[in-house]
């Protein structure tokens, strides 16, 4: 695992509060984790996250209903697959919380 | 967007500036680890039984054949090729569609690639390294076993250290198998391996579920 940099002493920093939830920041770092459109399997996330499905189902709504993530459903056989993945709003958020929390924690990438 | 100002949040369950990076980083760690492990509880319980099945068998020809045996000493060596080949095959299979259960997209192209690759390197050093010390040849042809499946044991310890602690557990397995009944069975030392390494199915069969890491 990566060292956090330090905690800056003073300074308050603006999160985006739909990301900025425990289980909701692990489904989307999940996400954000594989390319552009690519999309990962409902029981993936669940199973990975250890999550209830009635937990994660409340939490990808929060993050639909802000446009962050799509989900689709489709059949294979008779066999039902739902499908998540990032939106490019959700990247583009999470990309922005990204960079305040980088502020937050005193990180000077330099870009 | 709606914000929150994260140093004064009223969430309960809201994080520290610490706690996210954290979890950023594990969760995205975890997740390319899922990804170049999946289908490996399957895959490494079908090799628990092939290397059971080569072992008894190499055994079997050894005590039930010695006629053959002696006249073609070299038979495990395709003995085993004709065993495993089909687990390499259906290693590759189970993997991909594993993989593609868990996301059909690029993501999963290039971890499949990225561990085809890394397994394709282990087999061809297994290879290579006994050519390189001096053992392809007759003299030598009996000690090419043992950096064969020190190398391939190698190859699931390191693998398993990076993505799946199970995976390492049974490389260790692998080479406890094979060479502890060597050097104190002598004779007998490939059905012990044989019952050793169901002995080591059982194990990883055991953790799997006792951890529902399935």
């Amino acid at each position: 695992m990566v060292d956090p940099p330090p905690t800056p002493t003073s300074g308050v920093i603006d999160l985006d509060e739909i990301i900025h939830q425990p289980t909701r920041l692990q489904v989307m770092s999940l996400l954000v984790s594989v390319q552009d459109r690519d999309r990962l399997a409902y029981g993936f996330v669940q199973k990975h996250l250890e999550l209830t499905p009635g937990n994660l189902t409340t939490h990808l709504r929060k993050l639909e209903d802000a446009d962050y993530v799509a989900i689709t459903k489709e059949f294979h056989g008779a066999k039902p697959r739902t499908w998540i993945e990032a939106t490019a709003a959700g990247r583009n958020a999470f990309t922005a919380y990204l960079k305040n929390l980088e502020r937050a924690l005193g990180v000077h990438t330099g870009r | 967007m709606s914000s929150s100002a994260m140093t004064d949040s009223d969430d309960p369950a809201a994080l520290g500036p610490d706690e996210s990076w954290e979890t950023i980083h594990a969760t995205m760690h975890g997740a390319r680890s899922a990804l170049y492990t999946a289908g490996s509880t399957a895959i490494l319980l079908m090799w628990g039984g092939i290397i059971s099945v080569a072992y008894l068998a190499q055994y079997a020809v050894a005590t039930f054949a010695p006629d053959f045996a002696e006249t073609y000493p070299w038979y495990p060596g395709p003995l085993w090729v004709i065993i495993t080949l089909p687990g390499v095959i259906a290693s590759m299979t189970i993997g991909y569609r594993a993989g593609r259960a868990l996301s059909p997209g690029l993501a999963m192209q290039h971890a499949g690639i990225r561990v085809f690759g890394y397994w394709m390197a282990v087999i061809t050093a297994a290879g290579l390294l006994p050519g390189a010390a001096g053992l392809w040849n007759e003299a030598g042809a009996e000690r090419i076993p043992f950096v064969l499946l020190g190398v391939m044991a190698l190859g699931y310890v390191l693998f398993g250290i990076l993505n799946r602690t199970v995976i390492a557990v049974f490389g260790l397995g692998m080479a406890a198998a094979f060479y502890i009944p060597h050097y104190v069975f002598d004779d007998v030392a490939p059905a012990v391996s044989g019952i050793a390494s169901l002995l080591l199915l059982a194990g990883v069969f055991a953790w799997v579920r006792r951890n529902g890491e399935w």
